[in-house]
């Protein structure tokens, strides 16, 4: 038998350089100082539980640290944590997307999140504009997550989604639509 | 900004300010990603480019370039390619409780036996045989073999029996004896011992001239180590009575696990390394100096050793021939050797002067665990003579498996990409296995329906003069809508639909992208979605599902033909691993 080291093969279409770098638990404790919260934040949104985004969130940062990674620009780690994170999200979401499950948390996180306090804005309405995109088709909240909580460009969201850029634009252009029919219109300030 | 946008960035200030993180959380993540290291997808050992934040076009670009190329170039399916994997009735059979390794594949009784081991997260593995008759659907056995035997070292077919090595132990006395297990069911043995009391290191089986089986085996003085055994290689007729043939190998070192017993006509060939530990100052210290090796015996005479070389003639860290085929003209054997250790092949008209041929070099690195060292572990004829070889690259953390064709006996090979590592010839056309992952193996087919073409084939276009075509240059060709490029080792041609959505790939520097948004050594873009590809057709940002699709490519005597009907195979692109992390759980 050849073991293993014919067998844990993997293609790469015929080009294969190496991995020179795994993420350390340092760089990694760097990386949650400066993103934690923006991650637990824009996926508390996303998901309408905050308990859920920790989930997420320790989810993603572990499996970037067990991947290995060529990081030559660190810059760059981030990208690619919002991108596990926001995958990781989206099948959570799939398979809990029945329509109950969904108002029921919508409900909780409306009436009771305890981590929304009264800051610049009327509580109700960050509540009302977070509940708004919760509500959001799963897409379109993610666009509008990465566009306008955790501050990436149109590029830098589409390349995290892997999706193109003018379907970056379209869903949020769509998710602007909504919003402002739900939040503004409603709700005139 | 709009007063919605306003409103957003407000808002979601306002909540990020209030999100606490529970400091656990960190320690969690840390514990969990240790543990997740053991099992880590090697695909994040490929090409390790982080996903880009940086490539793209303006939106100007992209939208100008769309309006005119996006019209008529949706794929309606996925291209063709020359191995595939084949989608069988039920993908969960080469799994279970831990990582799968295929190894042999053996034709029996109009079927198809592999034999593999699921080695489990703990414990003892088992020792499986998977069957099929069509290729689609597999049965799976656990093997209880009698004690000392197994599939290891390999297993032969001889009529409707199927024969594999034993070392049969007796507890009254130190060592053991050599034998066999038959079987013509898989499920009741017969166990023949061959060789008298001894200490007995590997074993191969293979078939012999005119329906014969040989047996070869180690025996060592030092119960410890294989170093000075002697290789011992008997023949039979009858599965019963076992003759020895005489040889004049008093020290080698053999790895039995990937060499190979062939015959052809009245010679029987035995593929291997050999180590001239004699040599050394010190003979317990394991030895450096391997040669890639062949025995040959003609008509029942003592076997013959030759020792080939690398290419350069180094001597490397690893050094073996694996196998060995007859093209009627003269014989190709593969292998590696090498320092780094390249995937080989030797060509011979003889079996007595070889010739060295690279066919996929290795690469130096930083240390020795850095270098990307490769082999080719198969090579079988096709029915048009088209010599088809495959074998592996290793450098730290992953691996590809990967095949390559020759045309012309042996003398030059190209690329087919990606496909099973182990191969064999079952009803006239080229199968095999091959693992992408321990947890995900695969039964490869070669071509489908259709053989493999010749250079004069209607699929094949001439593109040149291999001789101007410099390194790093790029050349169009509208009437076959493809890219040549020249890399620093290989010519390569891509196909001008990306492999996204099928949009016209443009070179990234007709697109005047603005510096900051393009990633280091981008040659192509994809103007619809993006994505952007080095010379080497290697992704490197944006949204595309692999690399770029590639033409099989044949230089020859200067003249560069490519064959335009189907692709190669081409894996995943390595950043979807950062998009899609779920594949690896």
């Amino acid at each position: 038998m050849d073991g293993p080291t014919q067998s844990d093969v993997v293609a790469l279409g015929g080009v294969m350089t190496k991995i020179d770098l795994v993420v350390t638990s340092t760089s990694l404790a760097e990386l949650f100082t400066a993103h934690s919260r923006r991650l637990v934040g824009a996926l508390t949104v996303y998901s309408g539980d905050h308990a859920d985004a920790e989930d997420l969130a320790q989810e993603a940062f572990a499996r970037i640290q067990s991947s290995p990674r060529q990081l030559r620009d660190p810059d760059r780690i981030v990208s690619y944590l919002y991108s596990v994170a926001f995958n990781l999200a989206r099948t959570r979401w799939r398979r809990e997307r029945s329509l109950g499950r969904v108002l029921q948390r919508l409900g909780h996180s409306v009436e009771s999140d305890p981590d929304i306090s009264v800051a610049s804005l009327q509580t109700s309405t960050v509540a009302a504009t977070t509940a708004a995109v919760t509500a959001l088709p799963e897409r379109q909240r993610a666009c509008v997550l990465l566009r306008y909580y955790t501050d990436l460009s149109v590029v830098e969201t589409a390349f995290t989604l892997g999706i193109s850029i003018n379907s970056v634009k379209t869903h949020l252009q769509r998710a602007l639509c909504t919003l402002r029919t739900t939040l503004v219109d409603e709700d005139p300030r | 900004m709009s007063d919605i946008e306003t409103l957003l960035r407000q808002s979601f200030e306002t909540h990020r300010n209030t999100v606490t993180v529970d400091g656990d959380l960190l320690d969690g993540a840390i514990a969990r990603g240790g543990r997740r290291t053991r099992r880590r997808h090697v695909a994040f050992g490929g090409v390790a480019v982080i996903v880009s934040v940086l490539l793209v076009a303006s939106l100007a670009i992209v939208v100008s370039v769309r309006d005119t190329d996006e019209s008529d170039l949706v794929r309606s399916s996925e291209p063709a390619t020359w191995w595939s994997a084949v989608e069988i009735t039920d993908p969960s059979i080469f799994s279970g409780n831990g990582d799968t390794f295929l190894g042999q594949i053996t034709p029996w009784q109009d079927q198809l036996v592999v034999f593999g081991v699921i080695q489990p997260n703990s414990g003892e593995a088992d020792d499986y045989a998977w069957i099929t008759d069509n290729g689609v659907d597999w049965e799976r056995r656990l093997q209880d073999l009698p004690a000392g035997c197994g599939f290891h070292d390999g297993a032969v077919a001889v009529g409707d029996r199927l024969v594999v090595t034993c070392k049969i132990h007796d507890p009254d006395v130190d060592g053991g004896r050599i034998g066999v297990a038959t079987t013509s069911d898989l499920e009741s043995w017969t166990v023949t011992p061959i060789s008298e009391n001894s200490q007995w290191f590997g074993s191969l089986i293979g078939a012999g001239p005119d329906g014969s089986v040989v047996m070869q085996a180690l025996e060592a003085d030092d119960p410890n180590t294989t170093l000075g055994s002697t290789m011992r290689i008997w023949s039979t007729s009858d599965l019963v009575t076992w003759t020895p043939i005489a040889g004049e190998t008093p020290t080698t070192l053999l790895n039995g696990a990937a060499s190979a017993i062939r015959t052809f006509d009245d010679r029987i060939v035995v593929t291997g390394m050999f180590n001239d530990w004699a040599d050394q100052a010190d003979p317990s210290v394991v030895p450096v100096r391997m040669h890639p090796a062949i025995w040959v015996s003609t008509d029942g005479a003592p076997f013959v050793r030759t020792l080939l070389r690398s290419a350069d003639g180094s001597t490397g860290p690893s050094a073996a021939v694996m196998d060995v085929v007859s093209t009627g003209s003269g014989y190709v054997a593969v292998g590696t050797a090498g320092d780094p250790p390249s995937g080989l092949a030797w060509i011979s008209r003889d079996h007595v002067g070889w010739s060295t041929v690279t066919v996929a070099p290795g690469a130096p690195g930083p240390d020795v665990d850095e270098a990307l060292s490769r082999s080719l572990w198969d090579v079988v004829v096709l029915p048009d003579g088209t010599l088809l070889a495959a074998g592996s690259g290793r450098a730290r953390g992953g691996a590809v498996a990967e095949g390559w064709l020759s045309y012309d006996g042996g003398a030059s090979w190209q690329s087919v990409g990606v496909g099973p590592d182990r191969v064999a010839m079952w009803n006239g056309q080229a199968v095999g296995v091959g693992s992408t992952s321990a947890s995900q193996p695969t039964f490869w087919t070669w071509g489908g329906d259709v053989p493999a073409r010749s250079p004069s084939g209607s699929g094949m276009v001439d593109l040149g003069s291999a001789d101007d075509l410099e390194v790093g240059e790029v050349r169009w060709y509208a009437e076959h809508q493809l890219y040549l490029v020249r890399t620093d080792s290989t010519v390569m041609a891509f196909a001008q639909q990306s492999p996204q959505q099928g949009c016209r790939m443009a070179l990234a520097v007709d697109l005047d992208l603005p510096e900051p948004y393009l990633p280091d050594g981008a040659v192509f873009s994809d103007p619809c979605h993006g994505a952007s590809f080095a010379l080497d057709g290697t992704h490197l940002g944006g949204p595309s599902p692999r690399n770029l699709d590639q033409y099989l490519v044949i230089v020859r005597a200067g003249r560069i033909t490519v064959d335009i009907t189907r692709l190669l195979a081409v894996a995943q692109s390595p950043l979807q691993d950062g998009v899609d992390p779920n594949r690896d759980s």
